[in-house]
């Protein structure tokens, strides 16, 4: 076990270093960040001048080395845009998108799962269908267009919630529905077919045979088998929730980090769309060293592998 | 379609009604061919057989893969109802039995499957396994259960420290110890081993079955012992059945059966699974030509299309399960 | 008509009404004064195109009167209630007044900030802090202060208050990226009296009159007060400025809202807000807005466009206010950027054919479902040197351009055609598309080749892209440095360098410092880009809020700095 933890540390911190390298490189591929910081009827020394006071001109080795040692003393520099720290920037909205991307994981899992469950025990009858039509149509539906849709109804039409921004926990309700559902269908397809294949294995049989509850026969026995191929599903929608949903924060309004990157990108705020991206890798890839730890609790047989 | 009357094969004496009986049954399966809305195909998995098995003795069922030795177990085991006929535990219909019956019928029947790897939950321990049955079914303490389970593991060749491991942690040969150890937990009556040692390595082969043997002897436990290998079958089994195709075609003792096949399937069987003998060729490839698909039976005789001696007549009239000898059953019209 | 008419009315008055500061020492004052109120009636002929769905402002007289000292016609009643105004985006993230990264619309800067004259949509600038200033040689300018000035907090705005504030600006870090621009012009600005500041500039370019506020839109730098400074230090600053503006920032949420409170100790009493509390909230999907604005959750909304703006026509409590021509797009011809290309695009006929190609109108009417054809050169009717009875839009004449291209020899030919979204101009890849066929009607193939705007810019920045490209602009009024910026060679965004009459009428105008010559030599550029067919043009367009019934009058007053300046909202 140790010695399985030790290199997945290892890995993770050359994953590290590798997304620091590719960051750095990618976020100066997008062009001239003055082309689009300064007034078009610029002349080429103000240019020149503002590129210097942004540090640009320094050759991109010692453009990088600066990186390197701000992201080593937690300085990524001021975001061009913003006028602050880009850390700040970034940490200003990223708890945002977190709280955004819990909830939206608390109703993909809890949707997904319970809908895909009752889908696989109910295989083939109504409620199985039915849970395949849901599958299909939260596939198959944008979320923009559902995010929409939910405003009109409960915003505007019944006026239960407000339309967008994040305030209470109200608020809440509408963004996570709408960025979960895709989500929600996967998970629960991957339910519904993994919970299948487990219910038709022989310790299912045997649990049966010996008279285990069906409760238990779901739960403890199929269910928890089940479990991996949910999770890993899981843990992949979990980068796109902690990653920000652009089409979500910007129809919810929500200030989020989604929006913040693709604005950083566009106006080529090099600082900010460094700190974003690498912070964000950096938290996943450790959040997936979690969840790799994690599987090693849940499934025995993965420690010793 | 043919049935064979549910009276032939009764019980050999052993006394008391058998624990299980199966009474002319048959499990047809609907399956859909092919595309979509492809209207449902009539599968006969199984088909008007009727068993009893003996206390105490063991049933060897051999035929060919696909010919419904598994279904025929899973009947026995109450996890299919059947299509028609009777599955009966302690004289009663097992898909009409109240709860208590139902108590009963996990404490007194098991099995063992073939795929030590699928029969073990992954994610249990090897006492959570082996105990699962016992916490379910008995008012046992958690002491008087620990008791048991070291008994068990005793009883089927693993050491105490077993029970804390899971199952990936155990070879082939020792997951199949654990799940006898779960099948015997209960002291059950009868135990339906589904191909228990074709998964395993055959220098471990013959531990399991002299294990399951000695437990027989000693906890007095009724096998029916499905496999491919008849060697293995004739070391184990008193009794034996010959399936094709869904249908029992020989039914007989073991001495019997291997002394003096009569069914022409169970002859060219041994046949094949004699080694070549020198100087001894066979004359004829036993068994040529392809099992006919269950989905589209032939008419008459089911075997008859691959049956080296069949007749006009074995195209029209499907043959009967009788008794041509004391204990010894056969369905071919040109057996006398 | 009356009221509502002014804002269009004033964007289609000539130039030649219009004061052009005079830079040898007029008082700016009164000749601004005169300019602002100048609009009264002569212009109430010229029709204007609907400004207005909903009437959002009531009385007629108090508009013009904006300006400093001259009248205050409007009450100065104490500011009463709140409004929740639903911004796509609030372009400068930051409320301090050195960090302000917002263009020309960027209503943090414009509601709380100022600078020594501020200019107007209509490019009419009037004086702010500054009371009047002379240009005693060409590359010096001193400014009178405006007496009696305060900050929020009620101090007085000294002049070494604004000394600092330019220290502040060009100093700050990371620098504002407009001030690069007047770091590198400026030589020295100097407290050269109690009241007066000078400022001493490298060059005697003309232009730099938009620096410092003087003519067109911008601002100069943006004055905040030492003492307040000093006292919160520079953390606190970001997020407690301080301001001489109608509006103080109260609190500024980065990416969500700014809460604005009305500054009842603006000098012109004109431009008191009426409203006291104002939040706004960065709403960027314009459907949200729309539902946010049927909720009650905002009472104005910006930024409607297309089909939307239908759905809102038959809400009764909801209200459309236009603004006119706020921003404009042609499509260049960049094959033009090769001195030594032998491409058809050197063929005016070629060009004239493609410009007849395309039918404005119904691109206005069925696409846009807003705005109005404009002529085909890059130009706003508020612009100097803009004419209309010299640019009229071309109609449509699929004949006579077919005839063109076959006389160029252009038949069958290819051109890639550029295409990007803009924040500034709405559906530039459907119109993109909308063009392609009607040239294909003539004969001419394009092939559509779409890029993310920023990476579109810059190709088109460094002129590597052929073929064909579209670009569009924000409303920009000051026509000379319209012609420097757009026409010049070298000029980012210039497809007309290789024009050597075009060029030299340029040189002529960097050097011409009397504004009734400058007006004239604006026009015969614009004369000559309009004849030589550079620019294929897009429809003008407009922008479009929506107001609740909550809101009684929204009067878009002239000399207001800001499109859509908050003052002037009354509950
Ligand atoms: N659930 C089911 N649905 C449809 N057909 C089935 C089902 N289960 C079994 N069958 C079919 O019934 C027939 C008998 O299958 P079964 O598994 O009982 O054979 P088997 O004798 O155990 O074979 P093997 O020796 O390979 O284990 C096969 O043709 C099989 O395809
Ligand atoms: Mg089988």
């Amino acid at each position: 076990m140790t010695g399985y933890i030790v290199s997945r540390l290892i890995q993770t911190l050359v994953t590290i270093v590798g997304i620091s390298v590719v960051v750095f490189f990618l976020a100066r591929l997008s062009g001239d960040a003055t082309a689009l910081l300064i007034p078009p009827e610029a002349t080429a020394e103000d240019r020149e001048a503002l590129k210097e006071s942004l540090g640009l001109d320094d050759p991109l080795p010692v453009q990088y080395g600066i990186f390197v040692k701000g992201i080593i003393t937690g300085d990524f520099g001021d975001s061009f845009r913003f006028g602050e720290p880009a850390l700040d920037v970034f940490l200003d909205r990223f708890p945002n998108t977190l709280k955004l991307a819990a909830a939206s994981a608390v109703v993909a899992l809890l949707g997904g799962v319970s809908v895909g469950v009752l889908g696989a025990i109910r295989a083939g009858g109504f409620v199985d269908r039915l849970t395949t039509v849901i599958a299909l149509l939260g596939q198959a539906i944008p979320s923009f267009l559902i995010g929409i849709m939910l405003i009109l109804f409960f915003a505007v039409e019944l006026r239960w919630l407000p339309t967008s921004g994040m305030a209470g926990p109200k608020t809440f309700i509408m963004p996570a529905i709408a960025s979960a559902w895709y989500s929600m269908a996967a998970l629960t397809r991957m339910t519904r077919s993994s919970m299948l294949d487990v219910m038709e294995t022989d310790y299912i049989r045997l649990a049966r045979l010996k008279g285990v509850p069906e409760r238990a026969v779901i739960w403890k026995h199929a269910f928890r088998n089940a479990l991996v191929p949910i999770l890993s599903l899981f843990s992949l929608q979990i980068i796109f929730f902690v990653s920000g949903s652009v089409v979500i924060e910007q129809i919810f309004a929500w200030p989020g980090i989604g929006q913040l990157t693709i604005q950083a990108i566009f106006s080529r705020d090099y600082p900010l769309v460094q700190t974003i991206v690498f912070v964000t890798s950096t938290f996943l890839v450790l959040l997936n060293l979690g969840v790799d730890l994690l599987y090693a609790v849940i499934d025995p047989r993965i420690r010793l592998a | 379609m043919t049935t064979s009357p549910a009276s032939t094969v009764t019980a050999p004496k052993a006394g008391d009604t058998p624990l299980i009986e199966l009474l002319n049954v048959t499990k047809v399966y609907t399956v859909r061919a092919g595309g979509f809305r492809g209207q449902g195909r009539q599968l006969r998995a199984v088909d008007g057989v009727s068993l009893s098995v003996p206390a105490a003795t063991t049933l060897g069922l051999v035929g060919e893969s696909g010919c419904g030795k598994t279904t025929l177990s899973r009947l026995l085991l109450r996890q299919e109802p059947p299509t028609t006929g009777e599955v009966r535990y302690a004289g009663k219909n097992v898909w009409s039995m109240g709860r208590g019956g139902q108590k009963d019928f996990h404490r007194q029947v098991s099995a063992v499957f073939q795929d030590p790897y699928s029969s073990l939950n992954p994610r249990h321990r090897v006492r959570e396994i082996v105990t699962e049955p016992l916490m379910v079914n008995s008012g046992m303490s958690r002491h008087d259960r620990e008791e048991k389970l070291q008994s068990l593991l005793s009883d089927v060749g693993l050491p105490p420290a077993a029970a804390g491991l899971y199952p990936h942690e155990f070879s082939g040969g020792q997951r199949q110890r654990i799940a006898i150890a779960r099948a015997i937990a209960l002291n059950p009556g009868l135990v339906v081993l589904d191909e228990p040692v074709s998964a395993l390595d055959v220098s471990i082969r013959a531990q399991i079955l002299n294990l399951l043997k000695e437990l027989q002897e000693r906890h007095q436990i009724a096998y029916v012992f499905i496999a491919h290998d008849l060697a293995a079958v004739e070391h184990m089994s008193d009794q034996m059945a010959v399936m094709y195709l869904g249908a029992l075609v020989e039914y007989a003792p073991v001495e019997g059966l291997y002394g003096n096949p009569l069914h022409p399937y169970t002859k060219a069987l041994l046949l094949a699974s004699q080694p070549p003998q020198p100087g001894k060729m066979s004359l004829e490839a036993p068994l040529s030509g392809e099992v006919p698909s269950p989905l589209n039976l032939p008419s008459g005789c089911r075997f008859r299309t691959r049956c080296p001696i069949a007749e006009a007549r074995c195209a029209e009239l499907s043959p009967q399960l009788r008794e041509v000898r004391p204990g010894h059953y056969v369905s071919c019209h040109l057996v006398n | 008509m009356e009221r509502d008419n002014y804002w269009t009315r004033n964007m289609r008055r000539r130039i030649g009404r219009r004061g052009f500061l005079q830079t040898s020492g007029v008082a700016a004052t009164g000749l601004a004064a005169a300019a602002a109120f100048g609009c009264g009636s002569d212009d109430d002929d010229e029709t204007t195109t609907a400004t207005a769905t909903g009437t959002a402002s009531a009385t007629g007289t108090a508009t013009g009167s904006a300006t400093g000292t001259s009248t205050a016609s409007a009450t100065a009643a104490k500011p009463a209630g709140s409004i929740k105004v639903s911004v796509a985006t609030l372009q400068e993230q930051s409320a301090s007044p050195f960090f302000q990264t917002g263009g020309l619309s960027s209503p943090i800067y414009f509601h709380a900030y100022e600078g020594f004259f501020g200019g107007d949509l209509a490019a009419k600038s009037t004086p702010r802090l500054a009371l009047s200033m002379e240009q005693p040689e060409p590359t010096t300018i001193t400014f009178k202060l405006r007496p009696g000035v305060k900050f929020w907090d009620g101090t007085d705005v000294t002049a070494e208050d604004i000394k600092w504030s330019f220290d502040a600006y060009v100093g700050n870090n990371p620098p504002a990226p407009p001030s690069a621009k007047i770091k590198n012009s400026v030589t020295s600005v100097d407290i050269t009296g109690t009241d007066t500041i000078t400022i001493k500039f490298k060059t005697p370019v003309v232009f730099q009159m938009e620096e410092m506020g003087v003519t067109g839109v911008s601002r100069g730098w943006p004055v905040s007060s030492r003492a307040h400074y000093e006292k919160v230090g520079a953390e606190g600053f970001k997020s407690q400025p301080m301001g001489t503006g109608p509006f103080a920032v109260k609190e500024n949420k980065v990416g969500q809202y700014i809460d604005l409170v009305a500054n009842e100790l603006y000098w012109n009493k004109a431009w008191v807000p009426r409203v006291q509390n104002v939040r706004l909230n960065i709403v960027p999907d314009q459907q949200t807005r729309i539902a946010q604005i049927k909720t009650g959750e905002a009472d104005i909304i910006e930024g409607i466009i297309g089909p939307a703006a239908e759905t809102l026509k038959n809400e009764s409590s909801i209200k459309i206010v236009k603004t006119d021509n706020t921003a404009q797009m042609t499509v260049r011809f960049q094959d033009l950027w090769d001195p030594a290309t032998t491409s058809v695009q050197k063929d005016p006929r070629f060009r004239e054919a493609m410009k007849l190609a395309v039918d404005q109108e119904s691109i206005a009417k069925n696409l846009l479902k807003l705005g109005a054809p404009g002529p085909d050169i890059l130009v706003f009717p508020n612009s100097t040197g803009y004419d209309a009875n010299m640019f009229k839009p071309l109609k449509r004449d699929v004949a006579k351009a077919k005839d063109l291209i076959k006389q160029a020899g252009a038949e069958g030919q290819e051109f890639r055609l550029g295409s990007y979204s803009s924040s500034s101009y709405p559906m530039i890849p459907e119109i993109m598309q909308a063009y392609a066929s009607f040239w294909k009607e003539i004969g001419i193939n394009t092939k559509i080749e779409t890029k993310e705007s920023g990476a579109y810019f810059t190709d088109f920045q460094a002129k590597t892209p052929r073929g064909l490209g579209p670009i569009s602009f924000p409303n920009f009024s000051n026509g000379g440095i319209l012609l420097v910026t757009y026409y010049k060679k070298g000029g980012a965004y210039a497809t007309t360098d290789n024009d050597d009459e075009i060029q030299a009428l340029i040189g002529k105008l960097e050097t011409e410092i009397d504004p009734k010559a400058q007006e004239e030599l604006i026009k015969q550029g614009l004369k000559l880009a309009y004849d030589k067919h550079y620019f294929i043009a897009a429809p003008y367009v407009e922008s479009q809020w929506a107001i609740s019934s909550k809101i009684k009058s929204w009067e878009r007053q002239a000399g207001l700095p800001y499109v859509n300046s908050l003052q002037t909202v009354t509950l």
